[in-house]
């Protein structure tokens, strides 16, 4: 089924073709719930929560962009907006742990692989972890995620500053990252 | 001047991995999407529901409408009827005095409404109700074509054109008018029916009878009988004084059979009340618990965005743990169905679970690797744990542990009893709700504990086994024993590769009236 089938089918509230339209993103954005969500529980919430908007907010598609795109974006604002509410999400991990943790050696692959990196990441505290999601993932400047989390700019490009820092940390820490920083020598002149 | 400057991809590989990453969601997930998107499409789900309510509360009233009929059957004691005719021609007064008024009633249409000064015969009563009358429909119906009372003239007309067997009997031999009057012998009479009971009467099909009228239609050639000339009137006011003394009789045996009614009532009351019984019961009991299975395993050389293959572990792995108290407390009614046998359901409350001795560790990231039952693919869950698998120092204590609120059902023999004691045996099976439960598992190395409340079943069976002892002590009965308790269903969810059986064995205490 194409993506204007999908499209059509879910304009007309069509149970099957909302089902294919799920089938088809919901791997994908579940992921994107976990990196935001203390756990899958809570991450397959988001996801029911934003799947719900997708579908009845379909009519506002206007085709500008991947279908995809938009519904990613429902959905982080949705896992963003959950967050907002949720207190319960801010006792996490905290800092200190957060910079101590490593993973159990066993579970270390040669190789850097997405759930590791994604399982770093959710060791974060949840405002780095939120920060550093929405700006080096989904692509939000900090001006945006400055509005979208009620703080201020200068915040959240601290918040990132610093997780970025943490996480690489943690990623060598791990041996995740074998080479985090490729270094690239260059030369410049004074002319 | 040279400068080294860093070429940072950090975003660039965060984005590359993150993006590949993908997880299936639970199945449930789409339900409540569904469910939510479409709540018009639940009507059906919830039609059936409300058929199944009403069916079963129609059921319920059908039953216990039958048990009213048979208590009303129990209540025909052989005294109350012999062979009286209670509604025979004739009044009775409180005194039991007949009295004959000159006015008579003939419903026949050709002949219209006769009246005379002496041939006629009106029964009433003196006082409304004083004695009224519940009568066995079903014979009635099938012995007299017509029966109508009336009640509030307190009359009893007779009805010409009304023909049946015992009113020619009654012609041909008077005689015998006590005897064939015995078409009543199945009334019943009660001193006290009200008028909800009259109203039911009058309710049954094939019956003309009222609250307020009661006409007792016979023959025409009875009717000529008992109002001929006054040569035949001696006779008809002998044969009153007659109906005088029987009447009298029966409503001696009304106020007897009042008192008997009253006395089955309560018999059957007793009776039903002796077949249930309610106990309560509470116990201690001691949880342990049955482990089959292994926990998967993910390969560290598979790449792991790719479904892994499960690998079994191939070190022992075994839980340290100890047993842990636990407790049950509930209601149960026994339901006796046979001489030696009892139905029992009630509900309960039980508290069940284990310790698992394990050791404080640094912060480890842990994985437990599961099973898609759809797919058959495996999955994991990654947690950050502080337990280790108990082998090391800092012993901590993890309580594994769950309440659950149980409808047991089962049965009850009694193998040997004398007057104050009794020893039973007891069997339940019982479908339980976890309401509130904590586990810790172990991860699939091996090596860790992680905290997966959510991994355990909402839904669970169990059966609980063993015998006990019955013995009454001044107004209560109290029961003692064993009791052992075996959960059939694992503790946790199927994607969960290994099976969870708990085990309790405790000590039931009852009490029952």
């Amino acid at each position: 089924m194409t993506e204007e089938q999908m499209l059509q089918g879910c304009l007309k509230n069509n149970a099957s073709t909302q089902e294919a339209l799920y089938k088809r993103f919901s791997p994908r954005m579940l992921g994107v719930c976990y990196r935001f969500a203390r756990n899958r529980e809570d991450a397959e919430d988001m996801m029911q929560e934003g799947f719900i908007k997708v579908f009845s907010q379909i009519h506002q598609f206007r085709g500008q962009g991947a279908l995809e795109g938009w519904i990613r974006r429902i959905i982080v604002h949705t896992c963003i907006n959950i967050l907002k509410k949720n207190k319960k999400f801010s006792d996490s991990v905290d800092l200190f742990h957060a910079s101590t943790l490593h993973l159990n050696e066993n579970n270390i692959p040669s190789l850097l692989q997405a759930k590791q990196v994604v399982e770093c990441i959710r060791l974060l505290p949840l405002g780095y972890r939120t920060v550093l999601n929405l700006y080096a993932i989904e692509g939000y400047s900090h001006r945006e995620i400055a509005s979208i989390l009620d703080i201020e700019e200068s915040t959240s490009r601290s918040q990132y500053t610093r997780a970025k820092s943490m996480l690489e940390d943690i990623l060598l820490k791990n041996k995740i990252l074998q080479q985090p920083r490729q270094k690239v020598r260059m030369v410049s002149g004074l002319i | 001047m040279e400068e080294e400057i860093y070429f940072d991809d950090f975003e660039l590989i965060l984005q590359e991995q993150v993006n590949r990453f993908k997880m299936v969601p639970e199945k449930k997930v789409w339900h409540g999407i569904y469910n939510d998107l479409h709540p018009g499409r639940r009507w059906p789900s919830v039609m059936v529901s409300l058929v199944l309510i009403s069916s079963i509360v129609f059921i319920g009233n059908i039953n216990r409408q039958v048990d009213k009929k048979s208590a009303h059957i129990h209540l025909q004691t052989p005294g109350i009827h012999d062979g009286k005719d209670f509604s025979k021609p004739g009044t009775i007064n409180g005194n039991n005095k007949l009295s004959v008024k000159p006015v008579y009633q003939k419903n026949d249409k050709q002949n219209g409404v006769a009246q005379s000064n002496s041939g006629e015969a009106i029964t009433s009563f003196n006082k409304k109700r004083e004695i009224s009358s519940s009568i066995d429909l079903s014979v009635l119906h099938q012995k007299a074509s017509k029966i109508n009372t009336t009640n509030s003239e307190n009359t009893f007309a007779l009805n010409q054109t009304t023909h049946s067997p015992i009113e020619t009997s009654l012609e041909s031999n008077p005689r015998n008018k006590k005897e064939n009057n015995s078409l009543y012998d199945d009334a019943i009479i009660e001193n006290s029916m009200s008028d909800n009971k009259l109203d039911i009467i009058s309710n049954r099909p094939g019956i003309s009878l009222s609250a307020k009228d009661l006409e007792i239609s016979l023959s025409e050639n009875l009717y000529e009988k008992l109002f001929r000339p006054e040569t035949e009137l001696i006779k008809t006011n002998t044969h009153i004084e007659e109906l005088i003394t029987s009447v009298g009789n029966d409503k001696n045996n009304v106020k007897n059979n009042s008192d008997n009614n009253k006395k089955a009532v309560l018999a059957i009351t007793k009776k039903r009340n002796e077949k249930i019984k309610w106990v309560y019961y509470a116990g201690p009991f001691v949880s342990t618990v049955a482990f089959s299975g292994r926990p998967l395993k993910e390969s560290p050389n598979l790449n792991l965005s790719v479904s892994p293959l499960p690998q079994v572990i191939q070190k022992d792995i075994r839980v340290i743990r100890n047993p842990a108290l636990g407790f049950e407390a509930g209601l149960q009614m026994n339901y006796s169905f046979a001489t030696k046998f009892h139905f029992t359901a009630g509900a309960h409350l039980t508290r069940s679970g284990y310790n698992i001795i394990s050791n404080l560790v640094h912060p480890t990231l842990a994985t437990l690797t599961l099973r898609n039952t759809s797919t058959g693919d495996n999955y994991s869950r990654n947690f950050v744990t502080h337990y280790g698998d108990g082998t090391g120092k800092s012993t901590v204590t993890l309580h594994n542990y769950s309440y659950q609120a149980s409808i047991p059902m089962g049965v009850q023999y009694a193998l040997w009893s004398n007057d104050n004691l009794q020893v039973n045996l007891a069997a339940n099976f019982e479908p339980s709700l976890v309401f509130k439960a904590d586990a810790y598992l172990l991860s699939g190395d091996g090596k860790n504990y992680v905290n997966v409340p959510d991994l355990m079943r909402k839904w669970n069976f169990s059966s609980n086994f063993g015998p006990f002892v019955s013995f009454s002590s001044n107004k209560f009965r109290w029961n003692i024993g064993p009791t052992v308790r075996y959960q059939w269903l694992s503790t946790y969810q199927k994607n969960y590769t290994v099976k969870e059986h708990l085990i309790d064995y405790g000590i039931r205490l009852g009490i029952s009236k």
